[in-house]
């Protein structure tokens, strides 16, 4: 069972709420939900959507075409409707039915122009009505109703004149028109809303959805339905910021600074909204979170409160990463344990704020003057996200240094129905790493030992010594000697070959599909359950297929060469260059000899990493661009 | 057997670093000295003081004196102290740092750590030029003046850090220069227990940068020159304390009033946030 369902809207109109309703009461069902939302960097009006794939497993990725689009107005229709599938339907405002395309002056030229161009009326205007004709034509299920008028009765039922208060409404009541035709109990509807909003206008929402339920009983749908299945265990609905938030908690967070940057701010908003989360339920929460003047201060306030002791963190995304630079090289010269997590958007520049990309890899493997150790890791879905926020203070303090965890925007801006017990906070082990406990005579901050790890001790503790971003010797005095900054330099660089030997593969890399292949696909973050299930899907066609998946990349997984030399690589990252397979160049000497790469800023589908995969493995194409939507 | 007299500062200086690293006559051992009598008068815990310090010549004190310290990048003391700050507020955080690393490259933290009231004493020794990267114009060169990088003049008038941070909200705003060192001291003192954000501007001689430049032929006519020029005024408002070369550097305490520090703004917010349920 498999479901794709869209819904659109005016960006602030609620659109985000009524997905939530949506989705927290096909969890109630019994089903699992992976949604995607794509946003412009707006506040109000401008058109956004939300993606959701229904299925009875859990998933973690969507697909391109719809099966049902859910809107009220006419620009959703306009958006989204070339994506519907054969079998699928689309719910629409028939009060908007002759709008017409030219008449929406917030939809972009280019995409009006393709979208004339592909109802083969290239120059010519185009009315709902007409898309409606158009979709009739090739099968595809559309059904009506008059937002104007539901409003009207929703008014008369709740004994309302003023219209305004009623037609905020209108969400609820088109998600409520589609979980009326795939069958969804109304009282999981209601229960849903509860949820969302509390017991608040519960009466008047109640009445909603009746009217939905009621209006939608006189439509023909023979499409998929939604049977109630039983749920077995606690499901939660969780979005990417909420996860790495409740990571870094379980994983002993104390210190948060961080300068509003999208799609980065969620995760300090829900750690600010979240005060009292406590591991000793003492009221109190555990982490100070600071909002800070800019980047720059936020990444040093991180740095100065680690230096006491605390396990700080900050969040950014691309340009305030690119700001942190040299903060980012402090800790790596003064040995800082320090994790930054990095909301991959699209760039360079401001670039798409509120889009996907996969682009900041090389920056965060070798960004920054001079050379330093560091850790760069990425997730590629929320329970990943989880344990990699937690554990990112693990490597950060065991080898101290800079640990950058690379988020996608795709996969941070996307919810995800899951089993509450894949978030485990038990599976959460804290290790501080060497620490210089009590007063110890003549103590080193930067003592040379044979790992390169010194016993760490904190600002205002008996240990007294201080520490300078310039060369320095063991005391931490600066010194330019040139004898002392070789040792120094090597005792840095040698706590990565430590990671190196000591960080399991499993934390790595991870191999799905085929090892015999003689092709092998590699990849990372957002690319992940799109692959994977790509190569599920060509395995039961008979492909074997393998698919290295990475999450490492500094330091390096050289280890993962005994599974690619020798193979025909096939890379397929969210962005121009092929950054991953820069690295397994520059690494360990094996070169993709196929890319697929998107730079659209839009979410990686599974249909679209299958169709490029075919492109490649059958056409023998070198090269494939994707540029879908979904 | 030679008898050698220890200094009655000694236990706060690292003397193995010593001889230190600053030019004959420059003003900043004045302020060091003035600190470390502060400190040993008021008997503060040595262990309870943490010295940060960005880049410049006034950015190498805490390397010399025995207290826990971070030298940190360009102009970004503030924010990492406050960072030390915020995770243990039972220590007394001090900046020190020239004018060219807190009033320029670190001229947004200094802005919003006084409008913050955050509980950090700054001391910012300004002697007119950027030194360690070789005597460049600064922000607070005198429009009067000549530097390597502004031979006719500085482009554009000097910022008078006194009224930027007293506008941005600090509490304790004061002026010193090399010339009054026991005023420098007990104005520290105060500083000390000031709650809140204490700002202490120090005037001070660069003989070799700015003072062979502006013909100050030895560090005893540029210390002249800042002598006469500093003026002691009491109980005047900031935006009356003069910045000028030529006529008059007001010195003094501009400010010292009683609000609520940055850290007790952020209990009180705990409090607040202590009544919210989950």
């Amino acid at each position: 069972m498999d479901l794709i369902w869209t819904t659109g809207g005016p960006q602030g109109s609620g659109i985000d709420t009524a997905a939530h309703i949506f989705t927290r009461a096909v969890a109630k069902a019994g089903y699992y939900v992976y949604g995607g939302r794509e946003y412009f960097s707006n506040i109000k009006g401008r058109h956004s959507y939300l993606t959701m794939r229904i299925s009875d497993t859990p998933v973690y990725s969507i697909t391109e075409k719809k099966d049902m689009l859910v809107s009220y107005d006419a620009e959703t229709v306009f958006s989204h409707f070339l994506d519907i599938a054969g079998s699928g339907a689309l719910i629409y405002n028939t009060d908007e039915s002759d709008f017409k395309l030219s008449s929406i002056p917030s939809m972009v030229s280019p995409l009006k122009v393709r979208i004339a161009d592909s109802l083969g009326k290239a120059g010519s205007d185009i009315t709902v009505k007409a898309v409606v004709e158009y979709l009739n034509s090739k099968g595809i299920t559309t059904l009506g109703y008059s937002a104007n008028d539901a409003v009207r009765e929703l008014g008369r039922r709740l004994n309302e004149s003023q219209l305004g208060k009623v037609r905020i409404m209108i969400n609820t009541m088109a998600i409520s028109l589609s979980t009326s035709i795939l069958k969804i109990d109304k009282e999981l509807v209601l229960e849903a809303i509860k949820d969302t909003f509390g017991t608040k206008s519960l009466a008047e929402n109640q009445q909603a959805v009746n009217l939905s339920y009621e209006i939608s009983s006189k439509w023909a749908w023979h499409g998929v339905t939604l049977n109630h299945m039983p749920v077995n265990g606690h499901r939660i609905l969780i979005d990417g910021p909420m996860a790495v938030a409740l990571g870094k908690l379980a994983g002993g967070l104390t210190f948060q600074s961080y300068y509003p940057i999208s799609p980065a701010t969620d995760e300090s908003v829900y750690l600010e909204g979240h005060p009292t989360f406590s591991r000793n339920h003492s009221g109190e929460g555990n982490v100070v979170v600071v909002q800070t003047e800019d980047e720059i201060s936020a990444i040093a306030m991180a740095n100065g409160a680690s230096l006491t002791g605390a396990r700080s963190s900050t969040a950014t995304s691309g340009p305030g990463f690119d700001l942190m630079t040299e903060g980012i090289g402090y800790a790596g010269m003064t040995e800082i344990p320090i994790v930054i997590t990095d909301y991959m958007r699209g760039g360079p520049s401001t670039g798409l704020p509120t889009r996907n990309a996969q682009a900041d890899l090389l920056q965060a493997v070798y960004g920054g003057h001079g050379e330093f150790p560091r850790i760069v890791f990425s997730s590629g879905d929320h329970i990943e996200a989880f344990y990699d926020a937690a554990n990112a203070f693990n490597y950060a303090e065991r080898y101290q240094m800079p640990v950058i965890h690379l988020v996608d925007k795709s996969i941070m801006s996307s919810y995800a129905i899951i089993d509450e017990t894949l978030i485990d906070t038990e599976k959460c082990k804290i290790n501080r790493g060497k620490i210089a406990v009590g007063k110890q005579d003549g103590y080193k901050r930067f003592q040379l030992t044979e790992d390169g790890v010194s016993p760490r001790s904190f600002l205002g503790s008996p240990n007294r010594f201080w520490l300078t971003g310039d060369e320095h010797d063991e005391r931490g005095h600066i010194l330019d000697d040139s004898v002392m900054r070789t040792e120094m330099y090597v005792k840095r660089m040698k706590k990565m070959e430590l990671a190196e030997r000591e960080i399991p593969e499993s934390e790595k890399y991870l191999a799905y599909g085929s090892s015999s292949s003689r092709k092998i696909i590699v990849g990372w973050g957002s690319t992940k359950w799109p692959i994977i299930e790509s190569i599920n899907r060509l395995q039961k066609e008979g492909n074997e297929i393998g698919f290295i998946y990475f999450k490492m990349f500094s330091p390096f997984p050289k280890g993962v060469k005994r599974l690619l030399e020798g193979k025909e690589i096939i890379d397929i990252e969210s962005n121009y260059l092929g950054q991953l397979g820069i690295l397994l160049g520059n690494e360990i000497s094996v070169n993709p000899s196929y890319h697929a790469l998107k730079v659209n800023g839009r979410m990686v589908s599974a249909s679209e990493v299958y169709t490029a995969i075919k492109l490649m493995v059958e056409n023998g194409e070198k090269k494939v661009i994707m540029n879908g939507t979904a | 057997m030679e008898e050698t007299l220890a200094h009655p500062l000694e236990k706060y200086l690292r003397t193995e670093k010593l001889p230190h690293m600053w030019c004959p006559g420059c003003g900043i051992g004045t302020v060091v000295q003035a600190f470390l009598r502060a400190v040993d008068e008021l008997k503060i815990e040595q262990d309870k003081v943490v010295a940060v310090s960005g880049i410049g010549c006034t950015g190498r004190i805490p390397q010399y004196i025995k207290f826990d310290g971070a030298h940190v990048l360009h102009g970004r003391a503030i924010p990492v102290a406050l960072g030390i700050k915020l995770a243990r507020p039972d220590l007394k955080v001090v900046v020190f740092g020239g004018d060219g690393d807190l009033a320029s490259i670190g001229g947004n933290h200094l802005m919003h750590a006084a409008r913050r009231n955050a509980d950090l004493i700054v001391i910012m020794v300004n002697n007119f030029i950027y030194g360690l990267t070789g005597g460049q114009v600064a922000p607070t060169t005198p429009k009067e003046a000549t530097t390597y990088t502004s031979p006719y003049g500085p482009d554009s008038k000097p910022l008078d850090a006194v009224k930027l941070v007293s506008a941005a909200g600090g509490t304790f705003v004061a002026r010193w220069s090399t010339a009054y060192p026991v005023l420098l001291k007990e104005s520290i003192k105060r500083a000390f227990s000031h709650r809140g954000f204490s700002f202490i501007e120090v005037i001070s001689q660069c003989p070799e940068l700015f003072g062979r430049i502006n013909n100050f032929k030895s560090t005893y006519e540029i210390y002249q020159k800042i002598k006469k020029v500093g003026t002691i005024r009491r109980g005047i408002s900031p935006y009356d304390a003069k910045y000028d070369w030529n006529s008059e550097i007001s010195l003094g305490e501009f400010v010292n009033f009683e609000a609520p520090s940055y850290y007790d703004q952020l209990r009180e917010i705990i409090e607040k946030a202590k009544g919210v349920k989950e």
